[in-house]
């Protein structure tokens, strides 16, 4: 064993002797590895915070997300009504509990300054669900969601504790002004707690079973029995929304239930679908970064042919002689496992700063144990792959030839000559494919950003104004307040326009409804007729940018009068094909009075850029009490000024009131588009990358290949072959391997980029002008790449390359 | 006897059974119709041509003959560094010629050293690293190697130059040390090709003297050299000339 060990640390001494006498190899192979595995590292712990790390919840695998769901109207997932969250609640067996959130803005008023709180209204067994104790006071209970209970109880974050209260140890029992109203804090959450959803201040939910059925507001999650599988709870929930929509068929047929592992909700398939994109693209820059270390290996074992020579005549068995050299591949690699987990702290740190919001769990990300564990037995099995197929080869000297004097020196060999060929089309071949991806992301990235939204987002600042029930329980005093607000940013100078809505385009969320159509029957498949809708005050179409293509806009009196609507262009194409919609008549399905078309505006990408205009619905903001609301403003001046103007105006109608997600339309797009552009700028980065990398091995093996034909060249100008036949004859060898990787590559890519096809926006996964672009790009990096030495050998005095030896 | 005597005992005893009668009955060295030939693109090229040769145990053999005579191919056949032959070998009586590569390996790494005209030291290794390789490639414990190094840095008086670097000794010093890299082991056989070929005479016949104490202390050695000078230090001298024998006396009796 001692002997062993002796063995196991003179090898490491060699090889770190040997290295260190060969810098240039050495900083050429470990910078390579450092790229390659500092990407892994990078990605990998990424989908370590994401996908690996066990969620902060106890027993996370029983926690399922669960959505009512009617795909025949496009929505697949849907929230739920509070109603049937109650009937889930009690015909339900599979679940130990279940829990309904609904999101909550809340004015914080009565400290300093008023602020704006992201908060929920959760029912009493939300935090048995989640599994959290109370690190202060206590949760809810089950009376204080009834109906008429009016518990103005609070329970608040660690995070709000410490922020808004210093820590108060008096907290619970201590009064808080939401909404205009008291509330006294009851809990506080433990700081360990963590939510994907808002939860800085939670009140009860009242539950009401009179509610509309037909208003989905709730997000609903159970925690499983012990050993109920999905596909059980599946089948119960499936058959208790069978009986509710016989039962309630007006507002529940045609709707089922869908279930998914919160976890999964989480990590959703295309965040998982990015994330196997990222690793497959790393992986590949590690396989280049990997050839190009073997080749390296390759063209070193040239020079080593004598030292290995003389360990074979001293007495070194073959494996012995692999093991030598595997330890310094084993040395190469974990230099550049050490020099790459740098680079990849930088990475991570890079990762986190592009894209804050579309990858969850992504402020989670860190290098922990298990990076380390990753990074380490990364470079292990990389010096493998590396290392092995050079060590192999040169352990099997031909030792009486090396040992002679002035023996014949490093053999050319057809083999060598093979193997460092068929690198070259391996590394031609991955980054081909990697090109392509990266390719096919950047034009539908491209794409995406010019689809004309159907507004005019330059220009237009936004802020939400959340107006306290307490203080604004009617429709008509919210409709005087922003009527007294408009008057005063008209006044600003450099204001065009301004207006409300209930979700301000690219906004967080969606509403919907099923609506009935007069004298349009429901489909016989018991399809029916459904919108988005939004509410939207006088001027919104103006202050916005959306053309009124028939028809008028919401007036100041449409708030108290009849109702009326506009529609979209793509609503009126689908429910009233061929006739002018001005004038028909619908109604929220649930509601009793019919609304009546008085305009038809553009269509608006309301859903996203990626999504084609839906049907969609404008209600006269002043008809409803509908809280928050979105402020927008035009202005063709600085949008800072008029953010100032804005907010100083809200002040000067209520101090109270605070102002909060101030942003501009453009930001939001572009945050709206941030996961293409997230996904879009890693994988150019990794091709960049592959490239320069593919370049590097390219050359240094045409590089090689052409020293070791000097002589050759020589002898052929010296018999008077022209400059220029020379130069074609070894681009047209050497750029043999390349086309062959090309025509290799080609072919991967074509299976590979199916697995994009969900990443994709406007471009086939087979798009002709990527995959052509890329080859040309590639063709002409080889080029390059031989054309340099080429020219050199060309210009070789012809003399001097006949004595070159 | 000397320190490094015992630890030869040692050594040799880690060593493969050799069958008891046929090393009694036959030389150390028989090989019959010894003959190596390469493909190439004008046909066979015969370096080797049916080479008979016995050597016994204890002889000093010294090979001659003209550049590209096949001198040290039969060097490197002897000493199995070379595979590619046909013929009969025996070495110690095993039949070299049937056994595999591995079990080849092991009589090279059991019984035979090499020196070579240019040292073949490694550049990276210092002189007691040197030293130590060819231990690092038997089974033989750690202490044991670092007792057997210590012994023959002392035997050839190069104990203070045991952390210096190949390239900073001169060419009598490499050869020096590569002799004792040869003779750490305590081979059975030496074999020495051009052992002086890039020493200057004085060093070159300090090598040589070296040589010739070695086998008067027992060991085989088969030298190729040009030098007639060195083929006195042997006892017989075998001529090559394109690949075959062409003759064999006794070196003082040369002209």
């Amino acid at each position: 064993m001692r002997t062993l060990l002796l063995d196991i640390s003179q090898d490491l001494r060699f090889s770190a002797r040997t290295l260190a006498r060969n810098p240039a190899f050495t900083i050429a192979a470990v910078l390579a590895l450092a790229l390659g595995i500092g990407a892994n590292t990078a990605i990998f712990s990424v989908v370590n915070a994401v996908a690996l790390r066990p969620f902060p919840w106890k027993d996370s695998g029983r926690l399922v997300r669960i959505w009512e769901s009617a795909p025949q109207l496009g929505w697949p997932r849907f929230s739920t009504s509070i109603p049937n969250f109650i009937d889930w609640r009690a015909q339900n067996h599979v679940y130990e509990d279940i829990a309904a959130w609904r999101g909550a803005e809340l004015n914080l008023t009565g400290l300093e300054e008023a602020q704006r709180v992201e908060g929920g209204a959760v029912t009493a067994s939300f935090f048995t669900t989640l599994g959290v104790q109370p690190s202060r006071g206590r949760f809810f209970l089950p009376d204080e969601e009834k109906p008429g209970a009016d518990a103005r109880v609070a329970v608040i974050s660690h995070g709000l504790w410490t922020r808004s209260f210093g820590a108060d140890p008096k907290i619970v029992g201590r009064t808080l002004v939401l909404n205009g109203a008291d509330s006294t804090v009851v809990g506080v959450l433990p700081e360990s707690f963590q939510w994907v959803l808002p939860s800085d201040i939670l009140v009860p939910l009242v539950l009401d079973p009179a509610a509309n059925r037909s208003n989905h507001v709730l997000i609903v999650m159970g925690r499983l029995r012990p050993g109920v599988t999905l596909e059980r709870a599946d089948a119960e929930m499936n058959g208790i929304a069978a009986r509710l929509a016989a039962q309630y068929p007006d507002s529940n047929k045609g709707w089922s239930t869908q279930q998914a592992q919160v976890a999964r909700w989480i990590v959703n398939r295309d965040v998982r679908r990015a994330l196997l994109v990222l690793t497959a693209a790393v992986g590949f820059v590690l396989l280049i970064a990997c050839a190009n270390v073997t080749n390296l290996l390759l063209a070193r074992a040239a020079g080593r042919r004598r030292e290995i020579a003389i360990r074979a005549a001293l007495g070194a068995g073959r494996m012995r002689v692999v093991r030598q050299l595997l330890t310094e591949s084993a040395l190469v690699g974990l230099a550049g496992g050490g020099a790459g987990l740098l680079l990849a702290l930088w990475g991570v740190d890079l990762l986190r700063s592009l894209n804050p919001q579309t990858i969850p769990r992504i402020d989670e990300v860190s290098v922990d144990l298990r990076v380390l564990a990753f990074t380490l037995g990364l470079s292990l099995l990389t010096s493998l792959v590396f290392g092995l197929a050079p060590a192999l080869q040169s352990s099997r000297p031909d030792v009486a030839d090396a040992l002679k004097e002035g023996g014949r020196g490093a053999p050319t060999g057809s083999m060598r000559h093979r193997a460092r060929s068929a690198l070259v089309t391996a590394e031609v071949a991955f980054s081909l494919v990697l090109l392509v991806g990266a390719g096919l992301l950047l034009r539908s990235f491209w794409r995406l950003t010019r689809v004309d939204p159907g507004f005019a987002p330059a220009g237009v600042v936004t802020m939400k104004i959340n107006l306290p029930e307490s203080k604004y329980p009617s429709a008509g005093e919210i409709q005087t307040f922003y009527e007294a607000l408009f008057a005063r940013l008209r006044a600003h100078p450099g204001v065009a326009g301004v207006a409300t809505v209930s979700i301000v385009p690219f906004g967080y969320g969606n509403t919907a409804n099923e609506v009935v159509i007069e004298g349009r029957p429901d489909d016989p498949g018991g399809a029916k007729a459904s919108a988005d809708w939004r509410l939207v005050s006088p001027g919104y179409f103006r202050a916005m940018g959306i053309p009124l293509h028939e028809g008028r806009d919401f007036e100041s009196r449409d708030g108290a009068g009849p109702g009326v609507v506009v529609v979209s262009e793509a609503m009126a194409r689908r429910y009233w094909p061929g006739a002018d919609p001005i004038g028909k008549r619908m109604r929220p399905r649930g509601g009793k009075d019919w609304m009546t078309v008085v305009g038809v505006a553009g269509d608006v990408a309301h859903r996203g850029l990626d999504e084609a205009p839906a049907p969609l619905l404008y209600f006269c903001a002043y008809s409803s009490n509908w809280n928050p609301m979105s402020l927008v403003v035009r202005t063709g001046s600085d949008p800072a000024s008029v953010t100032t103007a804005a907010r100083d105006a809200v002040h000067a109608l209520d101090r109270d009131l605070p102002v909060s997600e101030v942003s501009t339309l453009e930001s939001l797009r572009d945050a709206s588009v941030a996961p293409q552009h997230f996904n879009t700028l890693l994988l150019a980065l990794f091709a960049v990358l592959a490239l320069t990398l593919a370049s590097v091995g390219i050359y240094g093996v045409m590089a090689y290949a052409v020293s070791q034909r000097t002589h050759e060249i020589g002898i052929r100008m010296a018999l008077g072959s022209p400059r220029r036949d020379v130069l074609r004859l070894i681009v047209a060898q050497a750029m043999r391997p390349t086309l062959a990787g090309i025509v290799l590559g080609l072919t991967a890519a074509l299976a590979a980029t199916r697995l994009m096809q969900s990443l994709l926006f406007g471009v086939s996964p087979r798009d002709p002008v990527t995959f052509l672009a890329v080859a040309a790009i590639l063709v002409a990096v080889a080029l390059a790449a031989c054309l340099v030495p080429a020219r050199r050998a060309s210009r070789v005095d012809p003399m001097t390359a006949l004595r070159y030896e | 006897m000397s320190p490094a005597g015992a630890a030869s005992e040692t050594t040799r005893s880690l060593m493969e059974p050799i069958p008891a009668a046929s090393a009694a009955l036959s030389p150390m060295i028989r090989a019959r119709g010894l003959t190596r030939a390469y493909d190439t693109a004008a046909g066979r090229a015969f370096v080797l041509r049916g080479i008979d040769l016995d050597v016994a145990e204890g002889e000093f053999v010294t090979i001659m003959g003209p550049s590209g005579a096949g001198k040290s191919t039969l060097l490197g056949i002897v000493g199995m560094l070379d595979a590619g032959w046909t013929g009969e070998y025996h070495f110690l009586g095993h039949p070299v010629h049937a056994l595999r590569a591995k079990e080849r390996a092991a009589l090279n790494r059991n019984h035979i050293g090499f020196v070579f005209q240019s040292y073949h030291l490694l550049d990276d290794l210092t002189v007691a690293e040197n030293l130590d390789l060819p231990l690092s490639y038997k089974k033989i414990r750690a202490s044991e190697r670092a007792s057997l190094v210590a012994d023959t840095l002392d035997r050839f008086r190069i104990v203070a130059k045991k952390n210096l670097y190949p390239s900073q000794l001169s060419g009598g010093q490499q050869q020096l040390v590569a002799v004792a890299r040869a003779l750490i082991t305590k081979p059975q056989l030496v074999l020495a090709d051009e052992p002086t070929g890039n020493l200057h005479s004085d060093q070159g016949r300090e090598v040589m003297e070296l040589l010739g104490r070695l086998n008067r202390e027992g060991t085989t050695i088969v030298q190729v050299t040009h030098s007639l000078e060195n083929a006195r230090y042997g006892s017989r001298v075998i001529d090559l000339k394109d690949g075959w024998i062409v003759g064999g006396d006794a070196p003082r009796d040369r002209p």
